[in-house]
């Protein structure tokens, strides 16, 4: 999978970081994307992109004024890379060993030469033990946006399986949800309509 | 410590006052200028004489001189502009700073190419040359600025002509700035092999007939000015006096000049004209590049081959105020805005080229020097930390 | 049973041993609730069900399913048209619950893993083999719950056949057979209960079934209605109800009262006739409110047996004449001598009160089933003593009233024939305990319309109620039926040890079958929920825990099962082969 190209980490701790990274349309991650970090010391940690904050671009917004060509517009489109801002909450991590773990990172990326968006086989290694109590992280944060974040990652999930396995990880997803929000009556009903409607 | 402001006010009040004299005869300057362009418009031969017997007076004379076209002239561009491929380079470069933790610069220039007309995806590339060891030592010193200033111009003008053999006819390449490098001399030998290897890049640009330019935005040169001056006053007037300081070409000309027209072209008289000899010798026209709403003025440096060639001037010409305009409120070529974004290397780049050389000296047991504390202190305001 | 090896583990494959929910609160005060985790419709009122806590397991019943919800708003509001089915599916799965309210009754140590070190020395260490108990502590937390298996139910209930273990209906969930112990069940009064078109008659047909197959004990029954000695009809269904006599021709004894009576269409194998001399004041005593007799009634009598002695006052006073005169030598009008005035002015008794009895009494004289004494028939073969040495010899009579179905004849045959079965057992077992006598045999006295019989006025004057209370001591017990339990004596019912009720829907009726017992208020809508003519509970000190059961059917396959396939001889053919 080729790596987001990355400008750089303009923040991190343990619970995320936030990335200034120039992409272009195509390769812009999508809200809710699992993405994964390398470490240095071959470890990897997971995220999910919960912001994407495309920063004020001073020539497009200049170029918004005249009458341009279709070459200029081709070449925004295509060639120049927006200065993109996105915000990632870690909700695991890999080890040396290969071991996936649903807990707070160890510490944080401390330079970051890469990001990759997670492929489908990634995104099923990290969920395949079943246990989504990872989404504990998510659901307890105020300042994300939970339900949205939710469901954009549970559609990524669901689509890197198929059938019963599909099925499956619906079940123990929402389960966890259910559980952990289960006496929060507006927030889980919100989480659960938002994920009826990519079902 | 802050601004005195209190000082500073009685300062800034009589700044205005002498702002009012000095408009009150910057306007009677100007209004001289304009009668004497007026007077000398179609003289050209006589303007030649003039500056031919002013440089052997003076050597580091520095004016404009007329080539063919009356000093007022002005002449608009055909608009859509013929097809065509631009090139546009900028560069942008790191200086090497003792205060950090490794000593290295860098050039980074960066190319944008365009087919106006032609539907094609423009397209883009940089060039990327770290500045490492005995590049970094002139005389057993850190390089000036202004060798890799000199480094950048020539390694941006070295990709153009790389680029423009490549490419079908007509070709425009266009840089920011002057052509001239530089009026001051430079007697350092890295000064003066670097300066052949422009001129060569430039032989290479006239061998291939590409049409070379450097687009010099809101000009605040005084080069016709300064030929009027040579007009102005008696013959006991010294060479180098200055009766019109403070007029620009442009306030002269902005009346002249409507949206998308160019003034006539002269010859750059300076103390560097004998360098660039041939087909090489520097010329420039003024051109307004904007629209009746906003005016933009720049001045455009070519070489001889490209101002001896009317279609050629032709052509630069509308591509200049087409491209101009696409920009939108603020007319500038859009080709050298995407050279420009191309070439900058951004604060938190650089952080991250630093990191990258010290991991790998780390990794080869070279102990890596810290900042000095000077560096340190200065890079520590601002910071912040990560909340969520 | 005693718990053995083979049954302290079932495979854990068994879909017997599917949980069905876990404990999460309650306490021996207030029972125990167990949070449900398979469908509610799979578990019903009722249950039996086992609770697996360490090495203890845990018996009780279900009295109450109560739906739940993690949160109101879960239950009020139907989100199938916000949600998916899917996923209102999933919400509904945790959210919304079922609780079961668990009346614990037994618990029984099993010990540790079938197999594991700790199980060889936990069995080293036992005195005994381990017996249900009552139950004395509680399941822990998240203790599984499970339906009770076969191998449950024959741990508490007993194995059918096996000793004196009678099925008498099987579990509602699984069909596992339930028994009463008839030995037990014969040692202290019991009762069967329920309103009426609830099955009761039938239920007390399987139950006078196997009393009669196992034997533990003769039994007599006062069958008001005709129902149980010949075959007969069901009102409901209008299908044949083959009778006891039938399916024990050579030992049950259908007895009609009144020379000449028939049952049925069918002549009873003996009439009962009870001579005067049986009737003594107390069973007139005991005709007080049918015979509406007066607050002087009691001293009229005795002054009767005073003047006439207890064997002849009947006689005599049945044939004074009331208000007879004759002149005197003045020419007055007085008593005749015959008359019932002169006999109370020479007794010293209220002439009106003693005439007022007679007159009310002349119910009683003209009864046809009460006979003169014969005074030449000395050794002559007495019916009412025939009946008793038929039950000594441990044969089973059935009294069929025929046509004499009014109180009067109830009260006055049933209290007089069971006040003679009492004099005749205490007889026997004085001698049994101070003389070494044969050790009497167990009496089971079947009343139907108990209550008659049994209520607190009539408590204190009939025998029943003396049975009821002392006579277990002297191996007669009552088998009460009726469809008022509210209305029998409350001393009586406490006496009671097994209880067995179809559907009840009286609030008194149904407090009275409960009264005494551990648990009542859990069992109280049970009995008013009960399917009538297909479930009975069972209670009582005679069952080891309520329960709830579907009762058996009386019919072929019952007989079939009770006697095997030789039942389906007819009577005739019995008696052929018996020689008649």
């Amino acid at each position: 999978m080729s790596p987001i190209p990355i400008g750089r980490l303009l923040r991190a701790n343990t619970t995320g970081c936030d990335i200034g990274c120039k992409v272009t349309q195509g390769s812009t991650p999508s809200f809710g994307d699992m993405v994964r970090i390398p470490l240095t010391n071959h470890n990897q940690i997971y995220g999910l992109v919960y912001d994407i904050h495309i920063d004020d671009d001073g020539l497009v917004n200049q170029l918004a004024t005249a009458d341009v060509s279709r070459e200029i517009i081709e070449d925004n489109r295509q060639n120049r890379n927006v200065p993109v801002e996105m915000s990632v909450v870690f909700i695991g991590w890999e080890d040396t060993h290969g071991k996936v773990h649903h807990t707070r990172v160890p510490y944080p990326p401390l330079t970051l030469d890469e990001i990759f968006p997670c492929d489908e086989e990634e995104v099923r290694k990290f969920t395949q033990d079943g246990s989504f109590g990872y989404l504990r992280i998510i659901l307890r944060n105020l300042e994300l946006p939970a339900v949205d974040l939710v469901t954009a990652h549970l559609r990524q999930v669901l689509a890197a399986r198929s059938g019963i396995d599909a099925d499956q990880a619906l079940e123990a997803s929402l389960g966890e949800v259910i559980a952990m929000l289960k006496d929060d009556y507006p927030q889980l009903m919100d989480v659960l309509s938002a994920v009826s409607e990519i079902l | 410590m802050p601004v005195n402001y209190l000082e500073l006010k009685t300062q800034i009040t009589a700044m205005g006052a002498e702002s009012n004299l000095r408009m009150a005869e910057m306007e009677a300057r100007l209004a001289q200028c304009r009668a004497l362009l007026d007077q000398y418009n179609e003289d050209l031969l006589g303007l030649q004489r003039i500056v031919e017997e002013a440089v052997a007076q003076k050597k580091m004379l520095r004016c404009a001189v007329p080539v063919n076209d009356p000093l007022m002239f002005h002449a608009a561009c055909d608009l859509p502009a013929p097809s065509c491929t631009i090139l546009a380079a900028d560069g942008s470069q790191i200086i090497p700073n003792a205060h950090d933790s490794v000593l290295y610069g860098l050039i980074n220039v960066g190319i944008f190419r365009i087919q106006p007309g032609s539907g094609n995806v423009p397209s883009e590339m940089t060039n990327s040359t770290l500045l490492y060891g005995d590049h970094l030592y002139i005389n057993d010193q850190s390089p000036s600025a202004d060798l890799i200033s000199l480094l950048r111009d020539v390694r941006e003008r070295q990709m153009l002509a790389q680029l423009a053999r490549q490419e079908s006819a007509p070709v425009i390449t266009l840089t920011d700035g002057q052509l001239e490098l530089y009026h001051e001399p430079r007697t350092h030998e890295s000064f003066r092999n670097e300066f052949d290897n422009y001129l060569k890049a430039l032989d290479d640009l006239a061998l291939n007939k590409v049409i070379t330019a450097g687009y010099v935005s809101r000009p605040r040169a005084d080069l016709v000015v300064s030929l009027l001056s040579l007009l102005a006053g008696s013959e006991n007037t010294a060479v180098d006096a200055r009766p019109f300081a403070g007029i620009t070409d442009i306030a002269l000309l902005s009346s002249i000049l409507q949206p998308g027209e160019r003034s006539a072209i002269f010859r750059l008289q300076s103390s560097s004209s004998a360098a660039y000899g041939g087909k090489k010798a520097l010329h420039f026209f003024y051109l307004n590049a904007g629209t009746a709403s906003q005016a933009a003025y720049a001045r455009v440096e070519i070489p001889l081959w490209v101002a001896e060639d009317p279609t050629s001037v032709n052509l630069l010409q509308s591509v200049l105020v087409e491209q101009a305009r696409q920009a939108g409120s603020v007319p500038y070529p859009y080709p050298l805005i995407r050279a420009h974004e191309i070439a900058v290397v951004r604060m938190d780049e650089r952080q991250q080229l630093t990191a990258m050389i010290e991991r790998e000296l780390l990794s080869r047991g070279i102990e890596v020097r810290r900042q000095s504390e000077k560096q340190f202190h200065k890079g520590n305001r601002g910071r912040t930390r990560r909340s969520r | 049973m005693t718990l053995t090896d083979n049954d302290s583990m079932l495979h854990p494959d068994d879909p017997q041993n599917t949980p069905i929910g876990y404990v999460i609160g309650g306490g021996l005060k207030a029972n125990l609730f167990v949070r449900l985790t398979r469908p509610a419709y799979e578990v019903q009122e009722g249950g039996f069900v086992v609770l697996e806590s360490g090495n203890w397991q845990f018996y009780g019943l279900v009295t109450d399913l109560q739906l739940g919800a993690a949160d109101p708003r879960y239950a009020e509001i139907q989100n199938r048209e916000r949600l998916s089915a899917q996923v209102t599916q999933l919400l509904a799965s945790q959210t919304l619950y079922t609780n079961l309210e668990v009346l614990p009754a037994l618990m029984l140590e099993r010990g540790p893993e079938l197999g594991t070190e700790e199980y060889e020395n936990w069995r080293k260490s036992l005195t005994e083999e381990p017996r249900p108990l009552p139950i004395k502590t509680v399941p822990a937390h998240h203790a599984v719950a499970r339906l009770a298996s076969a191998g449950d139910v024959a741990e508490i209930f007993g194995v059918p056949g096996e000793g004196a273990n009678f099925e008498i209906g099987r579990t509602r969930e699984q069909d596992h057979p339930v028994c009463i112990d008839l030995e037990k069940f014969v040692q202290r009064s019991s009762g069967i209960f329920g309103a009426t078109g609830s099955g009761k008659s039938f239920l007390t047909r399987i139950i006078l079934a196997g009393l009669i197959k196992h034997n533990a004990a003769s039994v007599l029954v006062f069958d008001m209605h005709n129902e149980y000695g010949f075959d007969d009809t069901a009102s409901d269904t209008g299908k044949p109800v083959v009778g006891l006599r039938t399916k024990f021709p050579g030992r049950v004894t259908v007895a009609g009262l009144c020379r000449g009576s028939q049952i049925r269409q069918h002549n009873p194998d003996l009439h009962l006739e009870f001579n005067e001399s049986d009737i003594q004041p107390e069973d007139i005593e005991m005709l007080t409110r049918e015979l509406n007799l007066r607050e002087t009634t009691p001293m009229t009598l005795e002054a009767l047996v005073h003047t006439f002695g207890p064997d002849k006052w009947f006689h005599e006073f049945k044939h004074m004449i009331n208000g007879a005169v004759v002149e005197n030598d003045e020419g007055k009008k007085v008593p005749a001598p015959d008359s019932v005035a002169f006999w109370a002015n020479q007794a010293g008794v209220n002439p009106m009160a003693a005439e007022g009895l007679h007159s009310k009494m002349s119910r009683v004289f003209n009864l046809p089933y009460i006979v003169e004494d014969d005074p030449n028939q000395k050794t002559s073969v007495n019916s009412l003593k025939h009946i008793i040495e038929a039950l000594k010899a441990g044969k089973h009579v059935i009294l069929s009233f025929g046509d004499y179905e009014r109180d009067l004849d109830y009260l006055l045959v049933s209290n007089l024939l069971t006040r003679k079965i009492r004099e005749a057992w205490e007889e026997v077992t004085n001698q049994f305990r101070g003389k070494g006598g044969a050790e009497p045999r167990p009496l089971v006295i079947a009343v139907e319309e108990a209550h008659k019989l049994l209520n607190r006025e009539m408590a204190s004057q009939t025998s029943f109620s003396t049975i009821a209370r002392e006579m277990r001591k002297y191996y007669v017990t009552l088998l009460i039926i009726d469809q008022r339990p509210s209305q029998i004596y409350d001393e009586v019912m406490s006496q009671l040890g097994t209880r067995v009720s179809g559907w009840l829907g009286d609030e008194n009726d149904i407090a009275a079958v409960l009264s005494g017992l551990a648990g009542r208020d859990a069992l109280r809508g049970m009995l008013a929920r009960l399917q009538p003519k297909e479930e009975v509970l069972l209670l009582g000190w005679g069952v080891p825990m309520p329960i709830l059961v579907k009762s058996r059917r009386y019919d072929q396959a019952f007989w079939d099962g009770l006697l095997g396939k030789e039942s389906r001889r007819d009577a005739a053919q019995s008696l052929k082969e018996l020689g008649f």
